[in-house]
């Protein structure tokens, strides 16, 4: 595989972490290599390995746990497998410079932005401050970055997300590398500023002729940017070439399924709702809910009815999670009326209000983040049984709480396990069942996908579709991907500045 | 990081539910040195019950012709200045100690753990209010505090735990309101407000249980802190009074005559390390055990 003038080749990777059920394999004889002005995508899901063999190649693996079994990373002569990590050093954030996913965290709060960028600067070339300063204004011009110079004095929190990423992109290519590597640099960002931070890295790249290795979980940013593409699948390259051919011919089953699970045109005929039958469920009226005199909701109304999947889509910062809130009740409303099934979940009391909610139910984004740590999942369905009295008896607790597992496709006997336990799709399996276990007429999902690996989202997205279908629920399903609310949704509205659009 | 999921067997039939207080236990018996911590404070406790029966001599017995002498058959690890038998005062000195220790950590804990989860949890006006209380007592001069506690009500022994207690609830309150703030904008507080459980029900099954982590942990560092306070405040007179004596009291001595007997400095702190030692591991020991996601460490053992 290797190549000669090939800016980097990798030959033979193979990295293992010790875990306690022994070595386990990350990545498996990978194989690639990328010349100087051209574009790899690696693509695979999270645990695929692909950032792992970045990580590898630049020596930012921990060791222990991990370790290089074999294979060499080529670039310009130097093995960086083998090199050690002063010489790493002098190539690292210099000649290899690294984009990561999620610039809310990769940049240091408590230095101004200019100061993170014009470091690497310094320290590898050494030259004055002023001239780094300069050198530093004109690239964030040149990332996009209005009124450089007084933006470059600034701290990370009065960036927005897009323009710190930016700022990151200039940051790594302030030392002229000549090879740039992009861990997922889109998938924390907005929707709206995916597609302008892909632009500005691929016009950059093409400028300044460098190289590019770009990971993601998202075909299409490859598809986008890359010129050939390595498939990966738990650490092995199952599939590699032009991204033309391998997109367009997938050789391999699990690019297929890739490819296939990536939402186009909208549900199959059995899930779609019939308009007549049906009766109203909720009614929301002129909702208005604001935090400290910023409308998040503004004078917001929608009706949904029985067994209808309402989709709600809308930049982050549109209000739609808010307004998901407003509906279940989670903020206070500022003035409007939410009524289900013509009872004003609004006006209600303390009392009467816990005892509605087992009407309504929600589902999260980050089923991380929604289920409690500390308990196991037969706790967490449990606990809406007992409390909204469906079942009593421990037994019938029990069986019912099986019965669920098996609704969302968890085998009953995982019913002893805590949440960490699980990958992020069966996390979110659990979510979904707690919402069923009080047998709820609605359900609003905010996001529920999104924190989910294509593959999962997909399995996910027909686990739902299925289950509104058999229990005749209706769905309020919010997401920021058009994509997905277009397959899932009935009817959509779109939301900005806390107003709705209907489409 | 790599979660192997057991693969599902068909045949195997759903266990029925467990807590996670059964699975804690569990997890802690696994723990070698937890459950040595565990065993020494048992053994511990147990001799400060039964000192009154087991301790060789009084403890205001004393026998100045012997003076202080180092340790020997008939007294075990010698003897102080006024020929009291070391051993016998430091198993009463433990008692004291151990109570106070205990008890004024537990008036900490229940207060501190209260107060600081109510104020995390509701937030706003209510949260801002108890704060302040807080602030105030922090700025009080503790000393002057305990001692018009002790000139009103007069010395006793409850009044010291109560009073050590009530200032040490005050971190406390502190490190819990921080966790609880945080947590409560978790998102599993939320779908349970969705759910439908009260606020009462929330703190007890979501929030508490995931606090106490950090509260293991302080709990181990205020006990040790307890104890030596006890002494501070024995050696101003505001704390048990000769002859009694504590573990605290027995080394402040110890300290004044290390040079000539050392043995008086050095048994009485053996036992306050060996004690402190034993709640360490205890306390690391439950802070993992409740912790559901440290069990794959306690696997490997």
């Amino acid at each position: 595989m290797s190549e000669i003038n090939s800016l980097l080749s990798v030959e033979n990777l193979r990295v293992s972490f010790d875990t306690r059920d022994g070595a386990t394999t990350a990545v498996d004889d990978i194989s690639f290599c990328i010349k100087a002005g051209q574009t790899l995508g690696i693509v695979g899901e999270s645990g695929s390995g692909k950032s792992v063999t970045c990580y590898a190649i630049l020596g930012l693996l921990q060791q222990p746990p991990a370790k290089v079994e074999q294979g060499k990373a080529l670039f310009a002569g130097i093995d960086l497998v083998a090199s050690s990590e002063k010489v790493l050093r002098t190539i690292r954030g210099n000649r290899i410079s690294m984009i990561f996913q999620d610039p809310m965290t990769s940049l240091n709060p408590y230095l101004t932005v200019g100061e993170q960028i014009i470091e690497p600067l310094m320290v590898h070339a050494g030259i004055s401050r002023h001239d780094a300063k300069t050198k530093a204004i004109s690239l964030l011009s040149e990332v996009g970055i209005e009124n450089a110079a007084k933006r470059f004095n600034q701290y990370p929190y009065e960036y927005s997300g897009g323009m710190r990423q930016r700022a990151m992109i200039a940051m790594a290519l302030i030392t002229e590398p000549e090879l740039l590597i992009a861990d997922e640099p889109t998938s924390a960002l907005d929707v709206s500023v995916q597609q302008q931070i892909l632009e500005l890295i691929k016009s950059l790249q093409q400028r300044l002729g460098i190289g590019l290795i770009i990971i993601s979980h998202d075909l299409d940013v490859v598809r986008d940017i890359a010129q050939h593409v390595v498939v990966m699948k738990k650490g092995v390259a199952v599939e590699q070439g032009e991204v033309d051919q391998v997109l367009s011919s997938p050789a391999h089953p699990y690019t297929r399924e890739l490819i296939n699970a990536v939402p186009r045109g909208v549900k199959p005929e059995q899930y779609r709702f019939a308009q007549d039958s049906a009766r109203g469920l909720l009614e929301v009226r002129h909702m208005s809910i604001s935090f400290a005199g910023f409308n998040a909701v503004d004078d917001v109304s929608l009706r949904l009815r029985q067994g209808e999947i309402l989709g709600i889509v809308g930049a982050s910062g549109s209000g739609k999670s808010t307004l998901s809130r407003g509906i279940v009740r989670l903020e206070q409303l500022d003035c409007g009326e939410v009524l289900l099934e013509q009872v004003p979940l609004h006006a209600l009391g303390k009392a009467a209000l816990r005892s509605k909610r087992k009407d309504i139910q929600m589902i999260f984004q980050d089923p991380y983040a929604s289920l409690n740590p500390r308990m196991t999942v037969h706790d967490a369905l449990a606990e809406p049984i007992k409390l909204h009295g469906i079942a009593r008896s421990q037994e019938g607790i029990r069986q019912q709480v099986v019965r669920l597992m098996e609704e969302v496709d968890l085998s009953a006997a995982w019913i002893n396990k805590y949440p960490h336990e699980f990958s992020g799709g069966q996390r979110q399996r659990v979510a979904i069942a707690r919402a069923l276990a009080v047998e709820p007429k609605l359900i609003v999902a905010d996001e529920p996908v999104s924190a989910l690996d294509v593959t999962v989202q997909a399995r996910v997205l027909d686990l739902l579709l299925q289950i509104t279908k058999k229990r005749g629920l209706s769905l309020i399903f919010i997401s920021h991907d058009l994509k997905v609310v277009n397959y899932m949704a009935d009817r959509i509205i779109t939301m900005r500045d806390g107003k709705i659009y209907e489409v | 990081m790599s979660i192997v999921i057991a693969p599902a067997d068909p045949a195997a039939e759903p266990q029925p539910g467990r807590s996670l207080w059964k699975d804690a236990w569990f997890r802690l018996k696994k723990n070698r040195l937890a459950m040595f911590g565990l065993w020494t404070m048992l053994l511990l406790i147990g001799l400060s019950i039964l000192t009154p029966w087991i301790a060789p001599y009084g403890y205001e017995t004393q026998d100045l012709a012997l003076g202080a002498a180092p340790p020997s058959l008939s007294h075990w690890l010698g003897t102080d200045t006024l020929g009291r038998d070391l051993l016998t005062r430091l198993l009463y000195g433990g008692r004291v100690s151990l109570l106070v220790g205990f008890a004024a950590t537990a008036v900490s804990l229940v207060v501190g753990v209260l107060w600081g989860t109510i104020a995390g949890y509701v937030g706003g006006v209510v949260d801002a209010l108890m704060m302040r209380i807080v602030d105030m007592l922090y700025a009080l001069p503790f000393m002057i505090f305990v001692i018009l506690l002790m000139v009103v009500f007069g010395q006793s022994f409850v009044l010291l735990f109560l009073a050590i207690g009530l200032v040490e609830w005050l971190t406390m309150a502190r490190i819990v309101r921080g966790q609880v703030q945080s947590l409560s904008r978790q998102e599993f507080i939320s779908a349970a407000v969705v759910m439908g459980l009260s606020d009462s029900q929330i703190i007890k099954r979501h929030v508490v249980p995931n606090v106490l982590g950090p509260v293991m942990v302080y709990i181990t560092l205020t006990i040790p802190a307890v104890m030596l306070f006890e002494a501070f405040l024995s050696f101003l007179g505001l704390g048990v009074q000769p002859p009694q004596s504590s573990w605290g009291v027995l080394i402040a001595n110890g300290v004044e005559t290390m040079e000539e007997y050392p043995w008086l400095l050095i048994f009485p702190g053996i036992a306050l390390s060996v004690t402190l030692f034993a709640l360490n591991f205890l306390g690391d020991g439950l802070r993992d055990a409740l912790d559901p996601k440290s069990v794959e460490q306690n696997r490997i053992e």
